[in-house]
């Protein structure tokens, strides 16, 4: 079966440029982080595009989706605006939270992007809530909760999947591993090995594994998973395998993998140039069709850079705002 | 156009790196995202992507230096592109080091300031064996109780609210010494107070009673009036402004007269000092004073080091100032370091009045509303823009004749205004 | 006006709440079919369901984190610790997400959720389970924090936790959950921010909240039988906290002790001591005392823990100690 003939055309070149949009987005991040314009901590998503691109297309947008604090391409994915994010980056008065979040912190409740949250598997049991909320309003909604391999031998990972399971919850657990919990590698940190979905069906909660850097099967598996959810049959656990190209925040000199590791992964496995490939092959869009849409992107986040360069600094009375909900 | 590499912040702590080693050499071609150099940061040695693409004209530090981040390390540009240095990015060698902008950007401390700061009182030596409650001090200073007359019954001796309501008025003393930072001013000689509401002192209200008090009390002040014909300084004021308008430089006539008093304080070096039981202590900096009314009084912060500012700084310098007063972010060398003071009621429409002089200082000018009024000019009635100034001076630190020599030169400083800005 | 004890107006509170409003639902271990571990949930799985009133596995930072997913998206979760101790737990969700959610994400997320506390000493539980941690979440901005002493307070400050947008933790003391009072048939609340004068005074005013309130209120009887009269103040809330009250009672008495059962070293007393030093300086009669409890782990042992507890007699010593009244 082609890919023409599973999914239409429109759909492909959108799944292509939001890769390509996220990948864009974050070399220029890291640019603009040198530069000191992003300041703090900055934790790309650099190769690991399609799990966010691939799972997101799955959903309504009545939907919830929350993250860890790797979640440019997250929010992205779920259609933030560029401008909006790189001027929370920037830390400016126009960003999604008015530069008080920063990178590791990004919301927009209007899309049902519930945040990026910064300890790790913190948002896990956020995510079940959610899920509650949803479940005792007898809304059909799900919730689609990305997390990486290292949230996994945190307690509130268990605590989570075990209120998933038990209560019927829609849920749709959604794990990154990329293979080390910032310089550790997984095998190192979990009893049980890399294959981590096994931990899933200790809770009865039916997992399965995939490539995740293949958009086409994660969208698959994400389809079939938020199905299932919403029928109200629980939770279901996708582990995408995947890697981060880049460290694991802005000054990590990564010592802990070897460099023809990280080499093969990114000439064998770059979700974003095996998609295009692939595409190319099986001529659904041509060459020049991409270039558009690549001249396109680099417009879109060269407009992000501009918008947020320009934008003011938030004002010291903005200082204490929103601590409290009036 | 060549453009600059500069040293990347590589995690949010990094403060500098070492250039460890260059990946690339002079004249090959880079590419954005392509490993440039090596950097060490202190936690570890990363690689520096480039951040611009084209060809690597100029390497500018060397294997080994250490790089504030944000400071250029290489310079690219595109191919054939003639490179000058000098033009485009200066040597780290000739950057300020980190000392040399800490020199700059100290305000220069003025020399013998004198034994005491305006807001610091001495210690109240009569009293540093009595252990007073706070409310015992309070009420003690209220109804003219001599706190080392009362026996104290807290624990330690200390002398309460009680012991102090103990005692009888008629005991205590009619006059009461100011004794301690917390007792504003004299007491009252009867307990029983005559007023229908007794307003509290504010902080500022105390401080401005315990200074002036002081000033008055110590200082024997004498004044010099004059009146200025300030016409054709209005008008240079009224040029410079016109050209300064697109540098957000506002001239005041505050500034003008504070320019005129730091060029005529050059020439009178005692009235910016201040006197003290050693000698006639001179300040080598001359930092001038400007009073700001506030709600409940007022402030006189200092605007530090004018001898060395043109007038165009001294206008930006005062605008700075009366900003930072008014959100409360001075540094306290700007409370305290004033040498030399102006009370400008000009605003106010006054026309004349004397001001009080702040310690450690030894001058203070008090300048009225400039104002439009008919003069006789080569026997000839005309109308000019006058105002009057009055001199309070120390009279330990100098005497009528070079008060009145100081306030001319200030005079002839401001009717031929060319001084202020040459 | 009829007299209840607080555990039943904690209950009426809950009960009015989740008769009132679809976004109601309770969350606890051993809430439902066990009726609460302090009964104040007794009858309510059966009368609401258990949709509604949820018992939880043991996993307090789940919770307390599913809560606040909740909440997140609208519901107004009612969660019980079995005791604050536990929260401990918990204690990411509440400082690192319940509280920051409203400022992180520039004020398109609220969080009103209600955490009911079991807190104190006193019960003869030892170490683990005798602690008061109220106080600590008194100083993280984001949450507030209601402490209350009798069942009028009880029901007039779980009214007011309940109505409110923000995550709020909700202290209740175990040995007050018999104590009786007053509570008016129509309808009250009791605002956040407001302390109250529980006994007038002009000679020294102790400063206090929850079950140090009645310990306060002892020492005030017995020097009141040597002619000193002690102002008692219940702070009702730490966060917000109504200081102005304190430091007005101060003025008109000129000696203060901040009376709290919480260990001493960087007790929430200190923050009180230091409003009052700052706001009331020049009418103090002598320094601002402080009573807290021992800064050692709570025994096992009755007559060791009640001597670790601050008692009317050690209220009454520090008073002499300080002020020699």
């Amino acid at each position: 079966m082609t890919i023409a003939e599973t999914l239409d055309k429109t759909l492909i070149a959108d799944l292509y440029r939001q890769m390509q949009l996220i990948r864009v987005f974050e070399e220029r991040c890291n640019v603009e982080y040198q530069r000191q314009n992003i300041k703090g901590f900055l934790h790309l998503y650099v190769g690991e595009e399609a799990v966010a691109v691939g799972a997101i297309s799955a959903l309504r947008e009545d939907d919830y989706v929350i993250t860890s604090y790797r979640d440019h391409g997250h929010a992205l994915a779920r259609g933030m605006e560029p401008n909006v994010v790189m001027a929370e980056l920037f830390g400016k008065a126009t960003g999604s939270s008015g530069g008080k979040g920063g990178s590791m912190h990004l919301f927009d409740v209007s899309r049902g992007f519930m945040g990026g949250h910064a300890i790790v598997a913190g948002q896990l049991p956020l995510a079940v809530g959610l899920a509650l909320a949803a479940k005792i309003r007898k809304e059909d909604k799900v919730v689609m909760c990305f997390f990486g391999d290292g949230a996994v031998a945190e307690g509130e990972f268990h605590e989570s999947l075990n209120f998933a399971s038990l209560w019927k919850l829609p849920v749709v657990f959604l794990l990154e591993n990329n293979l080390y919990g910032m310089g550790t590698q997984v095998e190192r940190a979990r009893a049980g090995g890399r294959d981590i979905f096994t931990a899933a069906e200790a809770y009865s909660i039916p997992a399965l594994q995939i490539n995740g850097q293949d958009v086409l099967e994660v969208r698959e598996a994400a389809v079939e998973a938020v199905q299932k959810v919403r029928s109200g049959e629980g939770p279901a656990f996708v582990e995408a395998m995947t890697y981060r190209f880049r460290g694991h925040s802005v000054a990590d000199p990564q010592a802990y993998r070897e460099r023809d590791e990280v080499d093969e992964w990114r000439s064998q496995n770059d979700p974003i140039n095996n998609f295009r490939n692939a595409i190319l092959a099986q001529e659904i869009i041509e060459e020049t069709e991409f270039e558009g849409i690549d001249k396109q992107v680099t417009e879109v986040v060269d407009e992000a850079v501009r918008f947020a360069e320009e934008s003011p600094e938030p004002s010291i009375d903005s200082l204490f705002d929103n601590i409290y909900a009036e | 156009m060549a453009t600059e590499l500069t040293m990347p912040q590589m995690g949010y702590d990094m403060k500098e790196g070492t250039l460890v080693r260059w990946l690339k050499a002079e004249g090959e071609e880079v590419s954005i995202g392509e490993a440039v150099a090596e950097i060490e940061t202190d936690k570890a040695v990363v690689e520096f992507e480039s951040t611009e693409a084209g060809i690597l004209h100029k390497l500018l530090v060397v294997e080994g230096d250490v790089v504030p981040v944000g400071q250029a390390v290489a310079l690219v540009g595109a191919a054939g592109e003639e490179v000058s240095i000098d033009s485009e990015v200066a040597p780290s060698d000739s950057l300020p080091s980190v000392e040399e902008e800490q020199e700059i950007d100290e305000p220069t401390p003025a020399v013998d300031t004198g034994p005491s700061d305006v807001p610091v009182q001495e210690p109240p030596t009569n009293l540093q064996e009595v252990r007073a409650s706070p409310i015992a001090r309070r009420l003690a200073a209220e109804r003219g109780v001599e706190l080392s007359q009362v026996k104290g019954t807290g624990p330690g001796g200390r002398i309460t609210k009680k012991d102090v309501l103990s005692v009888e008025p008629s005991q205590a003393p009619t006059e009461v010494p100011v004794i301690s930072s917390d007792i504003e001013s004299p007491a009252p000689a009867s307990p029983v107070s005559v007023a229908d509401e007794v307003v509290p002192l504010t902080r500022m209200r105390a401080q401005i009673a315990r200074v002036t008090t002081r000033s008055k009390t110590e200082i024997p002040h004498f004044y010099v009036t004059t009146q200025i014909d300030m016409s054709d300084a209005m008008a240079l004021r009224r040029q410079i402004n016109d050209n300064l308008k697109d540098d957000g430089v506002r001239v005041s006539v505050n500034d003008l007269i504070i320019k005129a008093c730091v060029n005529t304080l050059k020439k009178y070096p005692k009235l910016n000092a201040y006197f003290s039981e050693e000698g006639i202590e001179l300040h080598s900096a001359i930092n001038v004073g400007i009073a700001i009314a506030e709600e409940d009084g007022l402030t006189m912060p200092a605007i530090l080091d004018c001898g060395s500012k043109s007038l165009a700084q001294i206008a930006a310098a005062s605008d700075d100032l009366i900003q930072r007063t008014q959100s409360g972010t001075l540094q306290p060398d700007e409370y305290t370091g004033g040498t030399f003071s102006i009370s400008n009621m000009g605003m106010f429409e006054v026309t004349s009045f004397a001001a009080i002089i702040q310690p450690p200082q030894s001058a203070v000018l008090a300048v009225g509303t400039v104002q439009k009024i008919p003069v006789i000019r080569d026997d000839q009635v005309t109308v000019s823009e006058v105002m009057n100034a009055t001199l309070s001076v120390d009279h330990r630190v100098s005497d009528g004749a070079e008060g009145a020599r100081f306030i001319v030169e200030v005079k002839n400083q401001l009717e031929n205004p060319l001084k202020l800005v040459m | 006006m009829p007299e209840i004890i607080t555990r039943e107006a904690i209950r009426l509170g809950l009960q009015e709440a989740l008769e009132s409003d679809d976004r109601v639902f309770l969350m606890g271990e051993d809430i439902g079919a066990y009726q609460g571990s302090y009964a104040v949930t007794k009858g309510f799985l059966e009368q609401y369901g258990d949709e509604r009133v949820r018992d939880c596995p043991i996993a307090e930072s789940g919770i307390i984190g599913a809560a606040t997913g909740a909440a997140m998206a609208g519901m107004r979760p009612i969660v019980e610790m079995m005791t604050i101790n536990f929260m401990l737990l918990g204690i990411d969700q509440v400082v690192n997400h319940a509280a920051k959610l409203s400022y992180m994400s520039n004020g398109q997320i609220q969080v009103p959720l209600v955490i009911r506390a079991v807190t104190g000493g006193g019960g003869r539980l030892a170490a683990t389970h005798s602690q008061n941690f109220e106080g600590w979440f008194a100083s993280v901005p984001g949450v507030k924090v209601a402490v209350p002493s009798d069942p009028y307070d009880a029901l007039g400050l779980l009214r007011t936790a309940i109505a409110d947008p923000n995550p709020v933790i909700f202290a209740e003391h175990s040995m007050l959950y018999g104590r009786r009072g007053e509570v008016p048939e129509e309808p009250y609340v009791v605002p956040f921010g407001e302390a109250i004068v529980r006994r007038e005074g002009a000679d020294v005013t102790l400063a206090t909240y929850g079950r140090m309130v009645y310990t306060s209120l002892e020492a005030a009887e017995t020097l009141s039988t040597r002619g000193i009269e002690a102002e008692v103040i219940d702070l009702r809330t730490l966060n917000p906290l109504d200081t102005d009250t304190v430091v007005q009672s101060v003025r008109k008495t000129n000696r203060v002790l901040v009376v709290e059962e919480n260990w001493r070293t960087g007790a929430f007393s200190a923050e009180i001591a230091s409003a009052v030093h700052e706001e009331a300086f020049d009418d103090l009669d002598g320094p601002v005392g402080r009573v807290n409890g021992f800064d050692v782990p709570a025994p096992y042992n009755a007559k060791l823990e009640d001597a670790s507890i601050p008692t009317a007699e050690r209220i009454i010593e520090e008073l002499e100690r300080l002020y020699n009244p």
